[in-house]
């Protein structure tokens, strides 16, 4: 990877960020409300946080029109205007330090979980050079599903702590971002287009992050237009099985399904051919009985 | 004259290929090799046993093959004999290389006697019947080889000392053994020296790891294409629901996640239930098992190559003897625990 694709390191998909900036800070005055400059260490109650004083974080909407079941991305950048060299904790796989709220079409406010999993993470510190700019995309379906059409407001922040796991976050604290995502209804012909797309760029990425990046869009779009997109991405050789495999989860159905009974039976690969199986086997596991627990040994 | 003088030449000349083919008969020859394609990361192993025609009529050829790795173990293995007296046999077996290991082909050579006869004998003791007994005519007499304990590579060429009205008990004659070996170079950068870097307890019972790996080229930017990650198999396949009570957690199993390659490091984290516990508590325990691995489009075929080998890792819920109850998780020798009271 070049030097300046890590300086921008514009991913989202696994390579997502997150970020904790520990800072309380007020915006600059006069400064884009999209933007805030952190221009006080914030307190670190969680240990894992660094100052982060002149760092100037901005967000924005990728679309801020989308239909159904498009994937809702959102643009992160965090620069460095200071003299010296400054460290971002973004939290588990860069993206578990970032706070969002979404208000629906109902008009309910949720704040939404921080992301949060077991296993292999990326650890999410990211240290900045004075006039260094990093930059990600978050595939903001990961937290929300945004399953209905309508307006939606959304408003994120970084954390000032590291989670604490179970989502406690103070909710008084203001975002850093807001704004109005309009969710036009489902438009097949649209969101054919967009994982089309998708696919394009799975193929043609000349690197795992740029392939996991589309892959991990690919696979939120929950609905049955996405399967064949999903299929030919899981033969891409592209190493991304697991995410597409994943997503054909996650939308389930007839076709999902023999796509991945497809996958676990005729597959190349004997350990893609294992992920598929286990898929399988939860597919219909939610279509009747509840696996059973385990029996307690000792 | 000349006529003459070219007949006569032509005359030696044939029987000169006469008496060479003669000279090339009565023999078996073994061969065995193993390669490696660096585009698909296929390995081919390879051995035959070829029977002279001259011999076929009295001998099948058999061949047998294993390949082995830099460690001694046998990564795949077979034997074929020639039932269709065509006095030849050959075996090939293929499957996917790892990187930076040495892998030896060796085909033992047989010659299986065609012809026997049986003797009733009687034995004279319990139970006190007649057993067959065979004879199998080993007429060009390859057990000559038997015991000289022939280990060549790539190739060798068995010729019968002769003619010889000889038998045996057995049918197969062992003659010896070819070899072939091939290392496995990948060019193209994958994952190397992986290894801890630290481990943490933390207090809700969560046993966090820290793990880092280098580039086989120096460099971690060359690792565009590989990931990097783990498997982790649960006791029942598809989704495993912890033993409730006490646990409230359940998780897809075998659970596969993979990371960009080029980061260099990650973190690991074995948590508490999901969801937390349930009463009545009570003992229970179960283990996962994890492996870490990776994987590069343009290594081993895009499939994925263990780091390690098969880590447990052990999930606890037990009294203590004051009566309290305590969750604990344990992995490569650390532990991290939570106390209920």
């Amino acid at each position: 990877m070049s030097k300046k694709q890590k300086n921008t390191v514009a991913t989202y998909g696994l390579m997502f960020l997150g970020a904790l900036l520990l800072l309380s800070g007020c915006a600059a005055p006069g400064s884009d409300p999209n933007t805030r400059m952190l221009s006080h260490a914030a307190k670190n109650s969680g240990g894992g946080a660094a100052q982060a004083e002149g760092v100037k974080l901005s967000y924005s909407l990728a679309a801020e029109r989308l239909t159904l079941h498009e994937p809702v991305i959102l643009n992160f950048t965090a620069r460095n205007d200071s003299g010296q060299a400054r460290s971002l904790d973004l939290g588990a796989d860069y993206k578990a330090n970032f706070l969002f709220t979404v208000k629906g079409p109902d008009g309910k406010t949720i704040r939404l979980q921080r992301l949060r999993k077991g296993g292999v993470s990326l650890p999410g510190q990211v240290t900045l050079e004075p006039g260094q700019s990093y930059t990600q995309k978050l595939l903001l379906n990961e937290w929300f599903e945004f399953a209905e059409p309508g307006a939606y407001e959304i408003a994120a922040r970084l954390a000032a702590t590291q989670s604490d796991g179970n989502g406690s976050d103070k909710a008084s604290e203001s975002p850093e971002f807001s704004a109005r995502l309009e969710v036009a209804p489902l438009d097949r012909g649209r969101l054919s287009q967009s994982c089309a797309a998708l696919l394009k760029q799975i193929k043609g990425a000349s690197s795992y992050s740029e392939a996991a990046e589309a892959a991990l869009a690919l696979s939120y779009v929950n609905d049955a237009v996405a399967i064949p997109f999903l299929e030919k991405a899981l033969s891409s050789g592209k190493l991304v099985e697991p995410i597409v495999i994943s997503g054909l989860e996650r939308i389930d159905g007839q076709e999902a399904e023999r796509v991945l009974v497809a996958a676990a039976e005729a597959g190349q690969d004997e350990d893609v051919k294992e992920m598929a199986k286990a898929a399988v086997e939860r597919l219909k596991m939610r279509k009747g009985v509840k696996p059973r627990p385990a029996p307690s040994a000792m | 004259m000349r006529l003459k003088h070219l007949s006569v030449t032509l005359l030696v000349l044939l029987g000169s290929l006469f008496f060479a083919r003669a000279v090339a008969a009565q023999s078996v020859t073994g061969y065995t090799s193993i390669d490696y394609d660096d585009d698909s990361g296929i390995v081919t192993a390879y051995s035959e046993t070829s029977v002279d025609y001259d011999v076929m009529w009295d001998y099948n050829a058999y061949v047998s093959l294993s390949v082995t790795d830099s460690n001694g173990s046998i990564v795949t293995s077979g034997s074929a004999t020639d039932t269709n007296d065509i006095g030849f046999i050959s075996i090939t077996r293929q499957f996917y290389g790892q990187s930076d290991v040495t892998y030896t082909a060796k085909g033992i050579h047989r010659a299986m006697a065609v012809y026997y006869y049986v003797e009733e004998f009687y034995e004279y003791y319990y139970p006190y019947r007649y057993r067959p007994r065979y004879y199998y005519w080993d007429t060009w007499y390859f057990g000559f080889y038997e015991g000289y304990g022939i280990y060549e590579p790539w190739y060798y060429y068995f010729l019968s000392p002769g003619y010889r009205e000889v038998t045996r008990p057995t049918r197969p004659i062992s003659l010896g053994t070819t070899t072939d070996y091939a290392m496995l170079t990948v060019r193209a950068p994958h994952p190397k020296n992986f290894h801890q870097t630290a481990v943490q307890a933390q207090v809700d019972g969560t046993l966090h790891f820290e793990y880092a790996w280098d580039s086989s080229t120096g460099n971690l930017n060359d690792l565009g294409n590989c990931v990097v990650g783990e498997i982790v198999y649960l006791p029942t396949r598809g989704t495993y629901v912890w033993p409730k009570p006490p646990f409230n957690s359940s998780e897809p199993s075998p659970g596969v996640i993979d990371v960009e390659g080029w980061r260099g490091r990650f973190n690991d984290d074995h948590l508490p239930p999901k969801d937390g516990y349930v009463s009545p508590f009570r003992a229970a325990r179960f283990t996962a098992n994890q492996i870490y691995r990776y994987k590069c489009t343009n290594v081993n075929g895009g499939r994925y190559v263990n780091l390690t080998r098969t880590i447990p890792i052990l999930r606890e819920f037990f009294q203590n003897s004051d009566g309290t109850w305590t969750y604990r998780c344990s992995k490569s020798g650390a532990s991290a625990r939570s106390d209920f009271r």
